[in-house]
């Protein structure tokens, strides 16, 4: 009995980090209708606006950026890519212009640290348990209080075909 | 004249406190009982004292008082009444001095308790929380003064924010800060048990229905603060990832964590340092939290330099944590588990994953947040941390969790056995299967993609656990009916009515797992667009056809701004069988701008129609020639007022987890081993 | 005294980190209400000046290009209604001061679209300049616009000005640096 469980256990952990690693890895596309509009809003969805603290671009209806945003629409209807524009606003302001740190360099430290600290904290817990479990004699389960029939019961049927 | 009595009532509740800590200390270390006493009755009068205070400037604010510098800056003649009793809150000295209001209801609710078996922990207790309220109370006097007055008085204040006058936004930093000042009560205890190398659960025991109350505050704060958002920022969202809100969602991590873990120390004695450190660390976020939002840390950009503030909570955090290290560390040795967890595939192993979980996603969020502290400080670039990095490695966290919500009620505890676990997961699994398959037919196939197949997914899961949940219910239930002879509908009231804990806690599941649902709508098959159309024009989008009826001044609520409402007919563009046809009504609806002439502030204001499954959210952007054609930024919202329905479970289900109907007859149960009987 | 156990580690580790960050973004929040003094060398900068407003200085402007003449350093912004009023003084000005002073100006945050045609309504003609990444509006940590900074030919910062200028104004600051 004491092989399976354990497995099972690690199934489930596999399945969860797995799940999670194709979360990680996509990135949601929008449909699009194509429009020069739409497609502004797309790229200002993923800048900051530095007058509007805490909106993006796209929602910010300040000045400032309703110039940026006329920008992106004229540099896209130039022919120049969704890229090459975002690439233009980081050269002249800077990587605190996108919404979410630049996945390359030294930013990625920032994308790799919460897989770090999630897989990290998992395999000390892990750890842990198996270090008290090889120490000390395994004691014996809880019981439900024999006073609360219904908790004995409940307690049954969870443990049925144990 | 009442505004100077506060002031000085405000001062002597400091000195109240500093006595309070003091004598309580003395009094355990002599075992003198009336000490204790006297520190007890010190520390309940912070309350009335603190309430003097509030008054006086309640006082101000009523009296147009002008002088007094905190007054003129949130209220004005213009006023309402309404208004100015909540401009107590308006802006950082009031709030400040209103959250130690808050601070002291706690105090002396606890402080007023009957003290019978935890006696010990008394004088600890209050001199924790004497000393805390102590330091608010002091930064408040010193830093913030909402007594502060000019040498020359003006004429008329400038009114309250005009952002702030919403009333989700009345309502949610009370909210907000009775959940944060909350926490003070377990922290107390837990601090006070460590003190007196008690290594019992009896602090747990004593604080547990504080807890309760300092998170259910902290879980509606939450929500109304994504309400005021959605709302009044204007962006058609609920949760914007700000640095602000980040630092409330931590503690409520934290928190949730420690609520679930303290279960396994009660009943099975194990985990009590990791409680100890948990509730410890959701009590340093929650001061943190305060420390870097007042002292202008976060949003040094635009904030105004608080000078003095900052290294008083610098002072004030070092001795504070290193207090809590200091204790938690020279005590670990009582703190030893009764049980040892030999086995990960059991319902304790899947609360300590559970709890890991809420870390990590607090560790997350809390480091991410501070992120651009330290890259601003090495490299002078102010790096952003928005919504796409949090949605992309925080909420598949959350995710995780909902699924271990319905992993662990199928878990036995100490030892799990996997084919229990999986024939009881058929239903589940099967209203999964069902439920991510309609889902995928009525939403993914309209706007197939990558995400919507993954949203599909996410609702499945979601599904499981909903169904988990319900079978916990029935299964209760029926194991009622069998146990006690009871019919179905007492069985179930019966349920609830005597383990309010457990169950409520699973209403508090379902909640959850409806918001979970709610974001999911929002998050994946919501959308938004920009249009412009002339007067008397139609532009369609997502099915709806939006018709521009016109552009007008109108005067604002209260005569001090102007508003310019459009005017849009909302029909459907498209039928939605079996239940709308094309061309139906949907709603008349008049998104505005506010101008306030005052403050020299715009404020966009959405309106909303559509129906509970499907919002439809519009602001007016921008016009021309005088409304001849305007731009309209819609979003469509599904599902999202099913987050706020979500929220409501959850408060309902802290009721039914908090109210006793019924004595508790399940008391704590003997873990000596022998007692075991199902250890087979 | 044995080896520490891990948790102790960490835990301490946690906290004095946690204190560390605190104490980090005082100091920087600190730093961004606080210019530079004046009496204290002006901090370098590089602006990028637009083609048409090169003023016979180089592309690529440094604050050492400058060495030997006094500047004066104007952040401005095309929305920005002082700064609308104050322009026709600084072109005034800049005239005035013709091979005597250099005159630059710093665009904050706007795209050439938007400033460009602003310069070209305001008939300006001294030295102006894109601020690559904020780096200047940075080091002299403006809050804001405009913002006038004085700088002798020494390169030492003389006089801070947070408000609209007019022209005397600016020929009493001149002549403080010209002395």
């Amino acid at each position: 009995m004491s092989g399976r469980p354990g497995r099972a256990a690690r199934f489930i952990l596999g399945a969860l980090v797995l799940f999670l690693g194709v979360l990680l890895a996509a990135r949601p596309t929008q449909a699009q209708d194509g429009s020069l509009e739409e497609q502004t809003r797309e790229i200002a969805k993923h800048l900051n606006c530095p007058t509007c603290a805490g909106r993006n671009l796209a929602d910010c209806p300040t000045d400032t950026c309703a110039q940026w945003k006329g920008e992106i629409s004229t540099q896209l209807k130039a022919g120049r890519s969704a890229a090459q524009v975002t690439e233009y606003f980081i050269a002249r302001f800077g990587p605190g212009v996108l919404q979410e740190p630049p996945r390359e360099g030294g930013f990625l430290l920032a994308w790799i640290f919460p897989i770090v600290v999630f897989v990290g904290l998992i395999a000390a817990a892990f750890y842990v348990v198996r270090n008290s479990s090889r120490r000390g004699a395994p004691t014996a389960p809880a019981a439900a209080t024999a006073a609360d029939p219904y908790a004995v019961e409940l307690e049954r049927q969870v443990r049925e075909e144990a | 004249m009442l505004t100077d009595v506060g002031f000085y009532a405000v001062i002597l509740a400091l000195l109240v406190l500093v006595y309070a800590a003091g004598i309580s200390v003395v009094g355990a270390r002599r075992n003198d009982d009336r000490l204790v006493q006297s520190g007890r009755t010190a520390a309940s009068l912070a309350f009335p004292l603190m309430l003097i205070g509030a008054a006086g400037i309640w006082a101000a604010l009523l009296n147009n008082d002008y002088g007094v510098k905190y007054v003129a800056s949130v209220s004005s003649r213009a006023t309402p009444l309404f208004f100015r009793l909540t401009a107590l809150w308006g802006a950082q000295d009031g709030s400040l001095l209103f959250w130690c209001l808050l601070m002291s209801i706690f105090v002396f609710f606890a402080m007023r308790r009957p003290w019978r078996e935890d006696k010990s922990l008394l004088p600890y207790v209050t001199a924790t929380m004497a000393l805390v309220l102590a330091f608010f109370i002091g930064l408040t006097l010193v830093s913030a003064n909402p007594f502060a007055r000019f040498d020359f008085p003006p004429p008329d204040g400038r009114g309250l924010n005009p952002l702030l006058r919403h009333p989700g936004m009345i309502i949610h930093p009370p909210v907000l800060y009775a959940g944060f000042t909350g926490f003070i009560v377990p922290f107390a205890f837990c601090m006070a048990s460590l003190i007196t190398r008690r290594s019992d659960d009896l602090w747990l025991r004593s604080s547990r229905r504080w807890t309760l109350v300092g998170w259910v505050f902290l879980t509606c704060g939450l929500v109304l603060g994504g309400r005021w958002a959605h709302d009044v920022l204007g962006w058609g969202g609920y949760w914007a990832w700000d640095p602000v809100e980040n630092k409330s969602l931590v503690p409520w991590l934290l928190g949730t964590a420690f609520l679930h873990s303290a279960m396994i120390q009660e009943k099975r004695g194990m985990f009590k340092n990791w409680n100890v450190a948990l509730m410890m660390l959701t009590f340093g976020s929650i001061v943190w939290a305060t420390a870097i939002v007042r002292s202008g840390v976060l949003t040094s950009v635009h904030a105004f330099a608080q000078s003095s503030m900052g290294p008083i909570f610098l002072g004030f955090l070092v001795l504070m944590l290193s207090g809590m290290l200091y204790f938690w560390l020279t005590r670990l040795d009582v703190l030893k588990s009764d049980n040892q967890l030999d086995r990960m595939f059991s319902r304790e192993g899947i609360f300590l994953i559970q709890n890991v979980v809420f870390v990590s996603s607090a560790i997350t969020v809390f480091a991410l947040t501070s992120l651009p502290i330290a890259t601003e400080a090495f490299s002078g670039q102010r790096l952003t941390v928005g919504p796409p990095y949090f949605n992309a490695v925080v909420v598949p966290q959350f995710f995780v969790l909902v699924v271990l919500m319905g992993i662990a009620p199928l878990m036995a505890w100490a030892r799990a056995n996997g084919k229990t676990v999986a024939r009881q997961s058929r239903v589940g699994l099967f209203a999964a299967a069902l439920v991510a398959a309609l889902w995928f037919v009525t939403f993914t196939l309209r706007d197939m993609s990558f995400w919507t197949v993954v949203a599909a997914l996410l609702v499945g899961l979601c599904a499981y656990s909903l169904a988990i949940t319900l079978m916990e219910f029935a299964r209760g239930t029926r194991a009622r009916m069998t146990a006690n002879r009871e019919n179905a509908p007492t069985a179930l009231a019966r349920l609830f009515g005597r383990n309010q804990r457990r169950y409520g806690g699973y209403f508090i599941h379902l909640g959850v797992v409806v918001l979970a649902i709610g974001a999911i709508g929002k998050g994946f098959f919501g959308g938004d667009a920009i249009r412009n159309v002339a007067l008397n024009d139609t532009f369609t989008y997502r099915g709806y056809a939006f018709t521009y009826r016109g552009l007008q001044t109108v005067p604002c609520e209260f005569n001090d701004c102007q508003t310019l409402q459009a005017a849009l007919k909302v029909t459907r563009a498209e039928a939605a069988p079996p239940f709308a046809q094309a061309g139906d009504f949907v709603g008349a609806i008049y998104p505005h701008v506010d101008r306030y002439e005052v403050q020299q502030f715009t404020s966009t204001i959405a309106d909303i129609t559509g129906s509970f499954n499907e919002e439809v959210y519009v602001i007016l952007s921008a016009w021309e020639d005088e409304g001849a054609s305007a731009t309209f930024t819609v979003y469509i919202n599904p599902l999202i007022n099913w987050v706020w329905l979500g929220g409501v479970l959850m408060v309902v289900g802290f009721f039914l987890a908090f109210w006793r109907t019924a004595p508790e007859t399940v008391a704590r149960p003997v873990l000596a081993p022998a007692a075991g009987v199902a250890g087979k | 005294m044995k080896r520490l156990p891990p948790l102790v580690i960490v835990a301490v580790g946690l906290v004095v980190g946690l204190l560390a960050l605190f104490a980090l973004g005082l100091a920087v929040a600190g730093q961004q209400g606080r210019r530079p003094e004046s009496g204290t060398p002006a901090p370098a900068f590089t602006l990028v000046l637009y083609d048409e407003h090169r003023a016979g200085l180089p592309k690529t402007l440094t604050l050492a290009d400058l060495r030997g003449k006094p500047v004066v350093l104007n952040f401005w912004a095309s929305w920005c209604i002082p700064c609308r009023d104050e322009a026709p003084e600084f072109e005034a000005a800049s005239r005035r001061y013709k091979d005597q002073v250099v005159f630059v100006g710093a665009n904050w945050l706007e795209i050439e679209a938007a400033a460009l045609p602003y310069l070209k309504q305001q008939g300006i003609t001294y030295a102006n300049g894109f601020d690559t990444q904020q780096q200047v509006a940075r080091a002299y940590r403006i809050t804001g616009v405009p913002e006038t900074f004085f700088i002798d030919r020494n390169g030492i910062l003389r006089q801070i000005e947070t408000r609209p200028l007019t022209g005397a104004d600016l020929d009493a600051a001149i002549q403080g640096l010209l002395k």
